[in-house]
This record gives C-alpha cells, sequence and structure tokens, in this order.
C-alpha cells in the first residue's frame, strides 16, 4: 500500500561521485561491522583521529592505543522493538563495529586525550618530542660579500 | 587566453563563500556545490505508528545550529552542515537529502530533535488519516412475541 511513501529524490551525480569517494578514502585503514568515516590529521606535535559515532554515548566507546595503532570499538542499538510500526526504510545499522588504523608517526599513548561531542569521536595524541619536525637553522655565509 | 580558462581561473581566485556575480560558472548550482565541499547523503530509518511517520537520521558533527530542515511543495529537505575546520578536507563536510511527503502527513506539525549526531523527525498524520476503531453498538434483540 506504501509502496512509494517517502520516495527519496534523486540523487545528483556530484552526491554519488561524492559519496564514492568517502568510500574510497575509508578503504585505508581495517574495519568491521559498520564502517562509519575517519580521518587522521598529523600536525607537528600531535596527531588528531577524528571518528563518526553517531548515536553513541561514551560508554558506547572503547580506544585502544597499542604502539601506533589505534583501535576503536563502538556499538549501538537503533531497534525500534515497538510492536505495530511498520518499516519504510532500514539503512542505519547497529552492530558493533571496529576500526583500526596504523598511524603514521609514533605518539605517546599515556598522552592520549578523547572527547566526543555531536556524534564525533576526537582522539588527541601528542608525538614524542625526538620524532617531531625540527627547524633547522640557515647561515646565510654570503651576507657581506661583495656583489 | 581563452574564455574558459579565464573564467577557470577566476573561479579557483573566487572565495569559497563570495561568489564573483559576474562568472558565469559562478552562478552554476552545481559547481557551486563542488566548491562547498562534500554532500552526502545520510542513512535514514522510517517507520510508521499509528498517528505518526518518524525519520531518524545520521548526522555526526552537525550541531543543531547547523540544521535545517524544510518542507516546501510536499518535498521534506534535511539539511546539515560540519564546520570544516573540524573534520578535515577529506570528511563530509554537509549533507543533504529529500524526500516525497505523502499526503496523509500534517507538513505544519513536525517535530525535530537532534542528539549524539542522529535526527530525530515525527511526522504526526493528519487526523483524518489516522485510522479510527469504530465502535460497534450491539443492540438487544427485540423480543418477539406471539410467535
Amino acid at each position: 500500500m506504501f509502496a512509494d511513501i517517502f520516495s527519496p529524490m534523486p540523487a545528483l551525480p556530484i552526491d554519488r561521485l561524492m559519496n564514492d569517494l568517502v568510500r574510497y578514502f575509508n578503504r585505508s585503514a581495517s574495519a568491521t561491522g559498520t564502517i562509519f568515516p575517519l580521518h587522521v590529521d598529523t600536525q607537528a606535535d600531535q596527531v588528531t583521529l577524528t571518528a563518526f559515532a553517531p548515536g553513541c554515548s561514551a560508554k558506547d566507546l572503547t580506544i585502544e592505543v597499542e604502539g601506533n595503532e589505534v583501535t576503536i570499538t563502538g556499538r549501538r542499538d537503533v531497534a525500534v522493538g515497538q510492536d505495530g510500526v511498520t518499516w519504510h526504510r532500514r539503512e542505519r545499522s547497529s552492530s558493533a563495529w571496529t576500526r583500526s588504523v596504523a598511524l603514521p608517526v609514533p605518539i605517546e599513548a599515556d598522552s592520549a586525550f578523547a572527547e566526543l561531542a555531536h556524534g564525533v569521536l576526537t582522539l588527541n595524541l601528542k608525538r614524542p618530542a625526538e620524532t617531531r619536525p625540527r627547524m633547522i637553522g640557515i647561515t646565510d655565509r654570503s651576507a657581506g660579500e661583495a656583489p | 587566453m581563452t574564455d574558459e580558462s579565464q573564467a577557470e581561473r577566476a573561479a579557483v581566485r573566487t572565495p569559497r563563500h563570495h561568489p564573483d556575480p559576474g562568472d558565469a560558472r559562478a552562478a552554476d548550482p552545481r559547481l557551486a556545490r563542488e566548491r562547498e565541499g562534500l554532500t552526502v547523503q545520510p542513512p535514514v530509518d522510517i517507520y510508521e505508528t499509528h498517528d505518526a511517520v518518524v525519520l531518524i537520521a545520521d548526522l555526526p558533527g552537525v550541531r543543531p545550529d547547523g540544521l535545517e530542515v524544510t518542507v516546501h511543495d510536499g518535498v521534506l529537505n534535511v539539511r546539515g552542515t560540519i564546520d570544516p575546520q573540524v573534520l578535515g578536507d577529506q570528511m563530509p563536510t554537509r549533507y543533504e537529502r529529500s524526500f516525497n511527503l505523502p499526503e496523509m502527513i500534517d507538513q505544519h506539525q513536525l517535530h525535530a530533535r537532534l542528539s549524539d549526531g542522529v535526527l530525530h523527525l515525527e511526522m504526526p498524520k493528519r487526523a483524518e488519516s489516522v485510522p479510527r476503531k469504530i465502535q460497534v453498538e450491539v443492540k438487544p434483540r427485540a423480543k418477539v412475541y406471539g410467535s
């Protein structure tokens, strides 16, 4: 009876392309279960890992750091559990999921700091001082020479 | 330099949120969407109860002030914006998805709630669309005398 209810508007070609790109970029990390986007940003003094975790609270998430590998495990339950409802779309998954990513630089696990806001998990990890990029001074020997 | 290459250079120079009104490419809505960043369609669950239809969408990273839910000409549009500074270039910066609303929805009574990056949108049915249970009155059978 409601086969056409909430029929989605057709996606623009650029939307489909962008969705494919997001999926492509997220193949770089291993994952099981639901695949939420994950992003690693390497800065001079720290590494920031950002992961989507919509519908998760802090108690639903676990973060493990071993060497330079970070593993995030999450779980959420989206089941409505109501009798008598009619489903028209079920695109959101409710299974447990795990994402593991090897960071490109060494990090100090003891300095890890994580926060969750608006369904986005942000993990900050400091880089050891000896692995941070250093500015090298340049001595200009040509100064004072006659042109 | 050809007109096309000049226009392309102009498009690159044009700030993201201040397109040059004289640039024909800047007026192209498809290119404008591309410049604004990655746009993805969020996954949704839609179910129907006795008196309402409920839509749940994953919008991680969207704050309440970045969420826009509109209804126009029977089309529901959900649009959420993420601060690109927070997530980096490889993450989506915007969600957008549209749905044709069925006639039975009271489009003036939509109620939206955003929590942990998940949108809950409750759309009550019109009163005349809510199934009503008709009480069947049972009258005692009339006694027939003299038979």
